[in-house]
């Protein structure tokens, strides 16, 4: 049984997190989502310091190369 | 054929016997007509039936074909939509009640190009509420269930076109996935989901989730039919802003192509971290199947997937929370408590975790292809947990997590769900076949010559 996180560390990762001060009601109604979304956010200011300072947001690029696998025919307009 | 027999028929088996009028478009459409009847009380797999519109579909069909008009493969076949999509004079509810109803007056793309190929739409198939969940548990239009057993969710958000398949309902059905919701459906329930690369296929016409994040695609009982529906699906639509103008392939052409002398990495490292042990030996044994194909089979490395999730998760969190918000602020009592508070915290991330989170997109999407590029494809469960109970109170997200499936999204590669066993208590377990950009043949071909070495596929529920 994983042991569930008390109200008071709900509001810590909250305010570590996404710089919020959640009231008790608050943290136990995003119980369920909190630890997790927490955890991204602590990975994503981690990750931050080690990108290349030139690395821009992709925002969205499409991926454009081809697998190897993949028969051309042409390009289609459909 | 007996009712049920033409009911868990493949689109490929079928196709050819319609064809050639040897079968009656407007009898198998009765026969899933007869089914839905019969089952959809008990699975809640449709919000909306068309039956008169599918009826009459069918008979158009019947005489098109009759007249030596035959337009392919999906020509008097019955499908379902999954209701996110646009549909022209249907009610469209997104499963929420803000569109409960709402009747469009056009067709998303792919409904358009479903219709240009002759498929009998039956119906709109029920989901999670906006697509926002992974249990298909809806508070507004009922509670999906898996057609294996009727006590355990389907999985979400594409529940109820994974449900209507599994359960002989429909012969294929759209998705759609920004986590997990075409492929982690179609493994708790035993049948193939196929996510496309990013811009592959057209969303003109679904509501977004998540804009960089959605993608769309079919969900059906065989890989060929999977391919089948993909050739009408894909290619370029204007209407969609990230659709792309690439070569759309013959996806058929090399689904008997074997494995003999093809590479599959095994993607251990996250994948199989928090895997259930049935989970985990199911496809350690589908590893002995390719072996026995001729493929070398060997462990790889993908890049830090932890990190992709992360980024994928505040990603899909903004951009939902970006997309309903005039909604919760205007009509916050139209949100199911679970979704209502999903879309609050997405507002948490700020823009800098945002920007962040897009940086770590472009990087790891560029490690993860050069990892990938000794491969045809790399494979890892679909999801870590088979289908979980339906209990009341408990939160579905807790044990049906998008772990295995959201890395795609966030890094845009084509990925398919095929079934590759069964826990013993007899739910469906399904194997991730992960490819490069744009080949979707190549995860076809690969998933094709599994699904052809083992039984999975002969096996159907009993309802």
């Amino acid at each position: 049984m994983v042991s569930q996180p008390s109200v008071e560390e709900l509001q810590q990762i909250a305010r570590d997190g996404f710089g919020r001060d959640l009231s008790a009601e608050q943290a136990e109604r995003y119980r369920g989502r909190l630890p997790v979304m927490g955890q991204a956010a602590r990975l994503i200011d981690e990750w931050a310091a080690r990108l290349d300072e030139t690395a821009p947001a992709a925002v969205h690029r499409t991926p454009v190369e081809c697998g190897n696998m993949d028969v051309t025919v042409g390009y289609s307009v459909q | 054929m007996s009712q049920s027999d033409i009911a868990f028929s493949s689109i490929a088996d079928l196709a050819p016997q319609l064809a050639t009028g040897d079968l009656s478009p407007v009898d198998v459409t009765d026969a899933v007509l007869a089914r839905i009847e019969q089952h959809n009380e008990q699975l809640n797999a449709y919000i909306t039936v068309m039956a008169d519109t599918a009826r009459h579909a069918a008979r158009a069909a019947e005489s098109a074909i009759h007249a030596g008009h035959y337009l392919g493969p999906l020509h008097g076949i019955p499908v379902a939509v999954k209701d996110l999509y646009a549909t022209r004079g249907v009610r469209t509810t997104f499963g929420s009640p803000l569109f409960a109803d709402w009747v469009p007056d056009h067709d998303a793309t792919v409904v358009e190009r479903l219709k240009r190929a002759g498929a009998v739409i039956l119906g709109k198939t029920n989901l999670h509420e906006l697509a926002f969940g992974t249990t298909s548990a809806n508070p507004h239009y009922g509670v999906v269930r898996n057609p294996w057993d009727v006590t355990c969710h389907p999985g979400g958000s594409s529940g109820g076109s994974a449900s209507a398949v599994a359960g002989g309902l429909a012969y294929g059905a759209l998705g759609s996935d920004t986590g997990a919701s075409i492929r982690q459906p179609a493994a708790c329930c035993g049948i193939v989901g196929l996510k496309p690369t990013y811009g592959r296929v057209s969303k003109f016409g679904v509501l977004p989730l998540s804009w960089s994040m959605d993608h769309v695609g079919p969900m059906t009982r065989t890989v060929e039919d999977a391919a089948l529906m993909m050739q009408a699906l894909a290619g370029y639509d204007a209407r969609d802003p990230g659709c792309v103008s690439h070569a759309v392939p013959d996806y058929t052409a090399q689904l008997h192509g074997g494995l003999r002398n093809r590479r599959i990495g095994v993607a251990r490292d996250f994948f199989f971290e928090e895997c259930d042990p049935e989970v985990a030996g199911a496809v350690e044994a589908a590893l002995g199947v390719f072996r026995d194909l001729g493929a070398t089979v060997e462990d790889t490395a993908l890049p830090d997937m932890h990190a992709a999730r992360a980024a994928g998760v505040v990603i899909l969190f903004s951009e939902a929370a970006a997309y309903h918000a005039s909604n919760l602020r205007e009509r916050p009592e139209a949100f199911s408590d679970e979704v209502r508070d999903q879309l609050d915290m997405g507002s948490f991330y700020t823009a800098v975790q945002y920007v962040q989170a897009q940086r770590m997109r472009r990087v790891l999407t560029d490690e993860t292809s050069l990892a990938m590029a000794p491969y045809d494809a790399v494979v890892m469960p679909t999801s870590p947990v088979p289908a979980t109970p339906i209990a009341p109170g408990l939160p579905g997200h807790a044990s049906l997590r998008p772990r295995n499936t959201l890395p795609f999204n966030f890094i845009s590669l084509p990925a398919i769900s095929v079934p590759c066993g069964f826990t013993d208590s007899g739910l469906p377990i399904g194997l991730q076949v992960v490819g490069k950009a744009f080949d979707e043949a190549g995860v076809l071909r690969v998933a094709a010559a599994y699904e052809r070495a083992t039984p999975w596929r002969t096996r159907f529920p009993t309802l």
